[in-house]
């Protein structure tokens, strides 16, 4: 499977035989505390929960110089819906060239390994060089998702967070306005009575949908609610990762006390309409946040003509956020049936960063659409809910 | 090297890096031009390999990082020696 050169570099796709020497990649590139059991056994969790090949662990393609990993190029087993019907399919995570060896012919060389071995794929890009990679090896850029973000502690919000190191692509002028009220100390009120004004907007907004029951959970509803409600969901959308019972138990639920998670549920009569996973806000290690605790809607699911639902369970996911001790809330959304839910919820637009890349050469390749308005994502998506 | 094989190599690093006119091509590092990415050094590999007729490995590709450095290298391999 691998592509080997004259030189000792060669590009290959990582087996158990691996696991020694992906665990010290592991440990140069992120600074984990990797073991090469760690790695073999991670691999067999994912196998077991490769819903695009079941069994199979999803390919991971290195480059390795003398036996040593340089480049590294994973992925997640998913399937994707067309409209029509449900397809197999990878998310690309996790693209990691050592510093030593970046701008050179590695990144490009684990990109391509992976691709070749992935005849549909998907891929969340922030970075514009790696898009270009990955452009360079078939991936059509779909354009960036947008991120939302609605203040549930104003003042707090604004005193901290640094606006500029953010990138998230603001203005100028919001940027360098924010600034100067930080460093003015007028940020604590101005930030408060941005809160209260668009609390206020939420709180109008959630009231027509006073008659939907919601609630709080740590588990999951069962996977056969979870599997109706997204056949019923699935009906109006032109694309979307699957998010079945299978998909969201296996991805959100579990960990006991230290799952991250909270699900929030709309119920009518007891029949699930619509849910919101919510990622609990932790205090992050990010120099840019400073202390604020972001909470993130990471994961939401309601058939787009219930506008009704969906309002509803914003408005929820908000207070779990809050009671969770969150400043501010993050919903990165691509589908424009979200993005005019988010506004009414007093939600705050800022341009998105993280595009979708798609390549499909399978021989029976659908029509998938071309503009990310059309698709279906959330921020929980090749974990990408993991940055914050 | 001969002239011809020098100006050659020159053009194919103001085309692939996008170089602007009044750049010194001969003082091209990858280190201090942004434009000089993963994607950038594959396509400049590519050309040379097409250009002079020479088959890069990867491992020699993770090196060639500065303009002086592919010129070394295709001068030790005879690249652009022209023709007795």
């Amino acid at each position: 499977m691998g592509v080997a050169t004259e030189g000792r570099v060669e590009a290959l796709l990582a087996t158990d035989e691996h696991a020694e020497v992906i665990a010290a990649f592991y440990r140069d590139a992120w600074g984990q505390e990797a073991t090469a059991h760690a790695v073999v056994e991670s691999r067999r969790r994912a196998a077991a929960e490769n819903v695009a090949a079941p069994g199979q662990a999803p390919p991971t393609a290195l480059v390795l110089d003398a036996g040593r990993v340089i480049g590294y190029c994973g992925s997640i087993g998913q399937r994707l819906w067309d409209g029509v019907a449900e397809h197999p399919a990878y998310w690309v995570k996790g693209l990691m060239v050592l510093p030593a060896y970046r701008s050179g012919p590695i990144g490009f060389l684990v990109v391509k390994q992976l691709a070749a071995l992935l005849p549909r794929a998907a891929a969340l890009v922030v970075a514009p060089a790696a898009r270009r990679l990955f452009g360079a090896v078939g991936f059509a850029d779909l354009g960036a998702a947008t991120n939302w973000v609605r203040p549930l502690r104003g003042g707090r919000l604004a005193q901290r967070i640094d606006v500029a190191g953010l990138g998230l692509g603001l203005p100028r002028w919001i940027v360098a306005g924010a600034e100067l009220t930080q460093r003015s100390g007028l940020a604590t009120l101005a930030g408060a009575a941005v809160g209260v004004g668009l609390g206020l907007m939420a709180a109008t907004t959630d009231r027509a949908a006073a008659r939907i029951a919601t609630a709080q959970d740590r588990e999951a509803p069962s996977r056969a609610e979870l599997d109706a409600l997204w056949l019923e969901a699935r009906g109006a959308l032109e694309a979307s990762p699957v998010r079945d019972g299978r998909y969201i138990r296996g991805r959100f639920d579990g960990e006991g006390d230290g799952n991250p998670y909270a699900f929030v549920t709309a119920r009518h009569g007891g029949r699930l309409l619509g849910v919101a996973v919510v990622r609990r806000p932790r205090v992050s290690g990010d120099p840019r946040l400073r202390g604020v605790r972001l909470g993130t809607v990471s994961e939401l699911v309601f058939p787009p003509e219930r506008a009704d639902v969906g309002m509803t369970l914003l408005g929820a996911a908000a207070r779990v956020a809050r009671t969770a001790g969150a400043d501010a809330l993050l919903c990165t959304t691509s589908h424009r049936a979200v993005a005019t839910l988010l506004r009414r919820q007093g939600y705050l637009r800022v341009p998105g960063n993280v595009h979708l890349l798609v390549h499909d050469r399978t021989a029976t390749a659908p029509r998938w659409p071309s503009d990310v308005a059309s698709w279906w994502l959330a921020r929980g998506d090749s974990d990408a809910d993991d940055v914050f | 090297m001969t002239d011809e094989a020098v100006t050659k190599l020159q053009e194919i690093l103001r085309t692939t890096l996008d170089l602007p006119a009044d750049v010194d091509v001969t003082r091209v590092r990858q280190l201090s031009l942004e434009a000089w990415d993963s994607l950038a050094h594959v396509t400049l590999m590519l050309a040379l390999e097409s250009e002079f007729g020479v088959t890069i490995d990867v491992a020699d590709q993770i090196r060639l990082t500065s303009y002086a450095a592919i010129q070394f290298y295709l001068d030790e391999r005879g690249a652009g020696a022209g023709h007795d």
